[in-house]
């Protein structure tokens, strides 16, 4: 699939009709979800053929984006039954199959080594400190290949200090700087627009993970 | 013709929901008889069913979950009690398969494909049976195409359940449990 067609498909779904501010939920925009799933496929071949867990899926965009890279398996995991339905939707819309799992990340318990690559766009932490380290943390024990995440451009140099020392990653790498558009984030945001800055990373995690969790 | 539930589907007579492969959705309020498979139909009685909701969750995914409540040492696997198993025929993928195979705890994937009323897999298998395409299609069968629609997921050490509504299942634990 090409890199434009990806993102048409993206811009078509469905998203948050009442985002809940407690829980950060903004949709990633096709233009950075097609770019991350793009970039994690062609240039790293994380995704095409592999199990794909998606962290905090709210409607689905980056699940759905690994589906239609030919992920052969798709999990996403959220704590919210709305947005789930929302993204079971946005899959059968498309003919996609997906799974989910409503759980908090923090909470939920894994057997083995199953799933290759993890993505997601964590909850910044605005609203509960360090949010987006705890989904990092949890990430990098369930991956066996890779974990794609977006996180504060703000916080890069405690991020990969945390994932290479605290984590245990092998590698975290910032691939490109985006520009988040606040104001599509909450639509009744009041202030003018504002972008802030988000990176997205890939890190590889230490070993193959052969414990559980 | 008969209406079960909020569903769109075909149910045949052995009570196994076969859901369409393409182009029934909750938008589309007219049944397209050429997205069946023909045998399907040819087998079954046809009903209308309308669904909000085609979501469910498969093997592979089972296979992956323990329960992590607090103070339970061994989680895994996590029983399947089965009130509604759906079908869904995708692509086999050899390769995955192969892959899958080794990291699959297998005694936990036979078990669960028997509660959801599925029988041909052996007890025992090694990756020699990866070999045999009758294998194969048991295995893709099983792992990929069988759906867990409605029913629960049982905590094998305090029995808690966690519900699987519309394929869903709910694995939040409550405040006590962490
Ligand atoms: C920033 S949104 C991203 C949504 C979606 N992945 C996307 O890219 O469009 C964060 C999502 O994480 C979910 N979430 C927040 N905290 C969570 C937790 N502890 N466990 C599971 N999901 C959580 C929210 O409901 C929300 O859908």
């Amino acid at each position: 699939m090409k890199l434009k067609q990806l993102e048409g498909l993206l811009g078509g779904l469905q998203q948050f009709p009442q985002p809940k501010v407690e829980l950060e939920q903004y949709p990633t925009g096709p233009h950075i979800a097609s770019r991350m799933l793009f970039t994690a496929d062609n240039t790293f071949g994380d995704v095409s053929n592999k199990v794909v867990a998606d962290f905090g899926c709210g409607c689905g965009t980056l699940g759905v984006a690994a589906a239609l890279l030919s992920a052969e398996h798709v999990l996403g995991i959220d704590m919210d039954p709305e947005s789930l339905e929302i993204a079971s939707l946005n899959a059968e819309e498309l003919e996609l199959d997906m799974d989910f799992i409503q759980c908090n990340i923090l909470d939920l318990g894994w057997r083995g080594p199953t799933v290759d690559t993890v993505i997601m766009n964590p909850p910044f932490g605005t609203r509960k400190k360090g949010a987006d380290l705890d989904f990092l943390s949890v990430a990098l024990k369930v991956a066996s290949q890779a974990v794609y995440s977006l996180h504060k451009t703000s916080t890069r140099d405690h991020v990969k200090r945390t994932a290479l020392r605290d984590f245990n990653a092998s590698s975290a790498d910032v691939i490109c700087e985006l520009r988040f558009d606040v104001q599509k984030m909450y639509k009744f945001h009041k202030k003018k627009e504002v972008d802030i800055a988000v990176d997205l990373w890939r890190f590889v995690p230490a070993s193959h993970q052969s414990s559980s969790i | 013709m008969k209406v079960v539930g909020d569903c769109k589907a075909v149910v045949p007579c052995d009570g196994v929901v076969r859901l369409p492969r393409r182009g029934l959705t909750h938008r589309h309020h007219t049944l397209h008889h050429r997205s069946f498979s023909r045998s399907v139909r040819v087998k079954c009685q046809v009903l209308l069913l309308y669904c909000d909701l085609l979501v469910k969750m498969r093997l592979l995914t089972h296979n992956m979950l323990s329960s992590n409540i607090k103070g339970v040492v061994n989680g895994f696997p996590l029983r399947i009690e089965a009130e509604k198993v759906v079908e869904k025929t995708v692509e086999m993928n050899g390769e995955f398969l192969k892959k899958m195979f080794e990291k699959i705890d297998w005694k936990a994937f036979v078990d669960a494909s028997r509660s959801m009323g599925y029988t041909e897999l052996p007890e025992e298998a090694d990756s020699s049976m990866l070999d045999s395409d009758e294998f194969l299609n048991r295995f893709h069968h099983a792992l990929l195409e069988l759906h867990l629609e409605e029913g629960a997921l049982v905590c094998p050490e305090t029995g808690r359940r966690f519900p699987v509504n519309k394929g869903i299942p709910n694995m939040l634990l409550h405040e006590d449990e962490v």
